[in-house]
């Protein structure tokens, strides 16, 4: 008999979607997400054409004079220089676009390197359970009890200044939520039956983890990543301002904040732009973070 | 000898409005039930049964919506009433239990104090009353030592037991008809019958209707007196119990009472004859009949028009423009 | 003589509960405790049971996807009870296993080719494009159009997605296969073509099924021979149509007479259980079933009955049931 007769139905479309598809057809529905995503979109856009969009200024550079004032230090906006100077003449606009890159790419590193480091603990940690476990998760209980501010300041004060040692110190603190995310999602995933037939096939333990295991905990992983971005702009607004982080001349947001402070009756609008810029963008990838949530909810899935 | 009416459904459709569109899960469904009789309800996941038993009780959360028709319940229509109104109505009157009583049941309270609130709310009675009629109850579904049981938590209770403490809240007030969805499914088979027979037995005692939805047609064979079995939203075939097993006349009763191995056949480990296919998705049903494209007795009138519910012999009603003759075998 | 594709020796395989500060167990549920049977080439082997009866525990144990508390299991003459995962992984190819659930068998982030062709990929057979052939062909069989290849789980309905689990199965022609509950959570309409796959299968692949199931009809259609477990224990073993027409433990019984029938006009007389089933952390001594026998008896309270040959392959384990199929129940006063 030619076995020439499928079974039909089940699906409605006619074309294959995948999950990635899905989850942005649902995660387009939730518009504070999406103005969110465009906000960011923009200011990603901007710091990456930071040189084209300065009108030839350069962060670095001590402005001699400007025609409208007297002084170049601490000039208010004007032609050519739309958020005025800064306190050593520098370009305030032009600063803005590279410390966005600084602060943003500090957000980023920082969230992907955690999420890393909470992967693997979590994955070896779930999978294998007992001692290893046993070992792992008192380790994350230890990390979460220590109060990470001050112990950021006393790193950043031994090892100051470069952006690497920001982005490490920073790293070091923001793996364990997700650690303890990815080991409760294996701990369930391993009780389903998709990793008992990968067993059944004869499949060894590193290749259920990262073939069968890790893509199903990717949806809380990036969620949590996507909010801990937010939290790590901020630490590292926070060591800047504190005058522990990115080391002058090197612009970043926290230190355009540490810097304006002090002129903060004379020169306000130095303190503005930096402030709201953090404001948006920790805004923005916490809206992002929440609509993707929902987008990504299992629950919601099937 | 024709009893008196006790519910009517006409027409009733429940809709659930979806991102992705509508889905009909009841879709235009007519039933009578008569006072002290057993109705069976069964399909397949999707035919809409327990969407429908719901409707009754008017329970379908979002996104589903009643989309027209009546429920008649003592000849006054459940959909025209408050909410208030229903209140009074469920759990006194009509009465109902699940697949899972572990989720029907709340985890934080006794057995014996989730009956007693039942009692007390739709009678009027004082607590040592209701504690006395809580524990007739317990006896009466069969619990053993039932002042003891009356303090246990439903996670103390095996399944058998839980499904028992259900039927005794439901039956407490002498509802006068009892909705039971599945309520068997969970259960092991010498558990199951140990509860069919409990209901078949309360029946008798307590005068009460039961709408039984399933999808196992031999449970339906075993309790029903009159047979609805639903596809796709829509009754396809409407009998007495007898017609039914004896007489399918619709294509899917037929198949589906083909396909299910026998118990008594001679010949094992042969092909059974199925039903070709699968259900349709909701989001796109096919034209004309719903289950033509499984159909091996389709016509081009089955792909262009839904055939209507008729009446073929005096209470045997079906819908289908090709009726199965007697001795016309699917296999044909 | 038939040929033992399979055997199984006083198998028994213990959960423990675990409580306190230390995680120490403090009791051990007895999922499979003491079972022993063959199974022959070629046939379906059935097991039977209630929940808790610990008829999935046996077939996962003897797939090794849960280790044995102590017992034999022999593969084909090879000992395997001892078996490191390393050492099973060539012996998986033969050996292979259907699971019950449609929506937790398969991993929802691989689409279906992937997931049917991970066999292959594991056991290294052939390169990536006689992969594909292979997948294409496994898929054709099981009656999945092979272009939906690149689709995911959840495109599928719960049986197709059943027939992927079951590609996945013999897509490395194995020899033998448990099919736990392969068809319990499918619509009735479905059940039956995926029984008919699986026998059709079975002919086409000369397979050996352990079939693993609470649905008494559907085991009567597949099997050759059925085993009966309660709480862990085999209480009867029998070629199909001699356990249906002549069931002699009692707990067989009252299993058979508990079957709804789909026929409104037959009212039989039936067995009506006492009682629930008890609590595999502490089973009852003796008889695991006698706290619900209507013929149990003193006896039945101090000595576990062996399961014995009573004649011509059919095994029971009661006190009561003697050579021969005699039987000398007394109704417990």
């Amino acid at each position: 008999m030619a076995k020439n007769t499928y079974i039909d139905g089940g699906t409605t479309t006619s074309e294959t979607y995948s999950y990635w598809r899905k989850v942005f057809q649902r995660l387009r529905k939730h518009h504070l997400a999406m103005i969110a995503l465009v906000i960011l979109g923009l200011l990603i856009l901007a710091v990456i054409l930071a040189k084209p969009l300065s009108f030839g200024n350069d962060p670095y550079t001590y402005i001699k004079s400007v025609p409208w004032i007297a002084r170049p230090e601490l000039a208010p906006p004007g032609p050519g220089h739309p958020l005025g100077l800064d306190n050593m003449a520098r370009d305030a606009w032009s600063r803005m676009l590279y410390g966005g890159r600084v602060s943003l790419s500090v957000g980023f590193i920082c969230s992907f390197v955690g999420a890393s480091i909470g992967l693997f603990f979590g994955l070896i940690s779930g999978y294998f359970g007992g001692i290893a476990d046993m070992l792992i998760m008192r380790f994350t209980d230890f990390m979460l009890s220590i109060p990470v501010l001050p112990i950021m300041v006393v790193l950043a004060a031994v090892i100051r200044g470069s952006l690497a040692a920001i982005i490490f110190i920073i790293s070091v603190f923001s793996w364990m939520g997700v650690a303890r995310l990815v080991r409760g999602e294996v701990l369930s995933l391993k009780e389903q039956e998709f990793t008992e037939a990968a067993r059944a096939i004869g499949e060894s333990p590193a290749r259920i983890m990262f073939i069968h295991l890790l893509p199903n905990t990717m949806a809380p992983v990036i969620v949590a990543s996507t909010l801990s971005i937010a939290g790590n702009i901020i630490y590292e607004a926070t060591l800047s301002f504190l005058g522990l982080g990115i080391r002058q001349p090197t612009p970043s947001w926290g230190n355009m904040l540490n810097g304006a402070q002090t002129f903060m009756l004379t020169a306000p609008w130095l303190m503005w732009w930096p402030g709201i810029a953090i404001l948006i963008t920790t805004l923005a990838f916490n809206f992002l973070g929440d609509g993707l949530r929902d987008a990504l909810d299992p629950r919601l899935y099937r | 000898m024709e009893k008196e009416l006790l519910l009517e459904i006409k027409d009733l459709k429940t809709y659930f409005y979806t991102d992705d569109g509508i889905v009909k899960a009841v879709d235009g469904i007519n039933l009578k039930l008569h006072k002290s009789e057993v109705l069976g309800l069964v399909g397949e996941s999707g035919c809409g049964k327990s969407v429908a038993s719901l409707s009754v009780l008017r329970l379908v959360d979002q996104p589903g919506k009643n989309a027209g028709g009546e429920i008649l319940f003592k000849g006054e229509d459940l959909l025209k009433k408050s909410e208030e109104e229903m209140r009074k109505i469920r759990g006194s009157e009509i009465a109902m239990i699940f697949q899972e009583p572990m989720t029907a049941l709340n985890p934080v309270y006794t057995i014996g104090n989730q009956v007693m609130e039942a009692i007390l709310i739709h009678q009027d009675v004082n607590e040592e009353e209701a504690k006395k009629k809580t524990i007739e109850m317990l006896e009466l579904v069969g619990i053993p030592d039932p002042e003891k049981r009356f303090n246990e938590y439903p996670h103390e209770m095996s399944g058998g037991m839980r499904q028992r403490a259900m039927i005794a809240m439901a039956m407490s007030c002498n509802p006068d008809l009892l909705i039971s969805d599945e309520a068997t499914t969970a259960l092991d088979v010498t558990i199951q019958a140990q509860i069919l027979e409990l209901m078949k037995d309360l029946q008798k005692k307590i005068d009460t209707a039961i709408l039984f939805i399933t999808h196992d047609l031999a449970l339906v064979a075993e309790m029903a007196d009159t047979v609805a079995v639903a596809y796709m939203g829509k009754i396809v075939e409407y009998s007495s119990v007898k017609n039914i097993f004896k007489d399918p006349r619709h294509p899917y009763t037929y198949g589906l009472l083909k396909s299910i191995p026998s118990l008594i056949s001679k010949k094992t480990k042969q092909p059974l004859p199925a039903i070709e296919g699968m259900i349709p998705s909701p989001y796109s049903m096919p034209k004309g009949c719903y289950f033509h494209p499984r159909c091996p007795f389709a016509t081009d009138e089955c792909r262009k028009n839904m055939p209507e519910l008729k009446e073929i012999k005096p209470g045997h009603l079906i819908r289908c423009f090709h009726p199965i003759e007697n001795d016309k075998g699917v296999s044909k | 003589m038939k040929k033992s594709i399979l055997e199984v020796k006083n198998l028994k395989k213990y959960f423990p509960v675990v409580g306190g500060v230390f995680s120490k167990p403090i009791a051990w549920v007895k999922a499979v405790d003491d079972v022993s049977f063959n199974i022959f080439e070629g046939e379906t082997f059935s097991l039977v049971g209630e929940s808790g009866s610990g008829k999935t525990t046996t077939g996962k144990t003897i797939l090794k996807l849960i280790e044995p508390t102590a017992g034999q299991i022999i593969a084909e003459d090879i000992d395997i009870t001892n078996y490191s995962a390393s050492e099973m992984r060539p012996l998986r190819r033969d050996m292979q296993i259907i699971f019950q659930d449609p929506y937790g068998s398969l991993n929802p982030r691989l689409p279906v080719g992937e997931i049917i062709r991970e066999p292959l990929v594991v056991h290294r057979v052939g390169n990536k494009k006689e992969q594909e052939e292979r997948v294409v062909e496994a898929m054709q069989v099981v009656g999945l159009r092979p272009e939906y290849l690149r689709r995911y789980p959840h495109e599928f309905s719960g049986g197709q997605r059943q027939r992927v689990g079951i590609a996945r199965a013999i897509v490395l022609n194995p020899k033998f296969i448990v099919a736990d509950e392969p068809v319990s959570a499918l619509d009735a309409s479905i059940q039956s073509q995926v029984l008919n796959l699986l026998m059709d299968l079975q002919q086409k692949l000369s397979l050996t099924y352990l079939f693993v199931a609470h649905n008494l009809a559907v085991v009567r259609h597949v099997s050759d021979r059925i085993g009966v477990m309660y709480l862990g224990k085999l209480m009867e073993i029998a070629d199909t149509m001699e356990l249906f027409n002549n069931p002699l433990h009692p707990y067989t019984q009252a299993l058979l007479s508990a079957i709804p029938i789909p026929d409104p006009e037959i009212k039989k007389e039936r067995i009506i259980l006492e009682g629930d089933i008890p609590s595999p952390i502490n089973p009852p001594s003796g008889c695991v079933f006698r706290t619900r026998c209507i013929y149990a008896q003193d006896i039945c309270a101090e000595k576990m009955p062996q399961l014995v040959d009573i004649g011509s392959g059919h095994f029971t384990a009661c006190h009561f049931v003697k050579k021969g199929g005699k039987t000398e129940f007394t109704k417990k006063s």
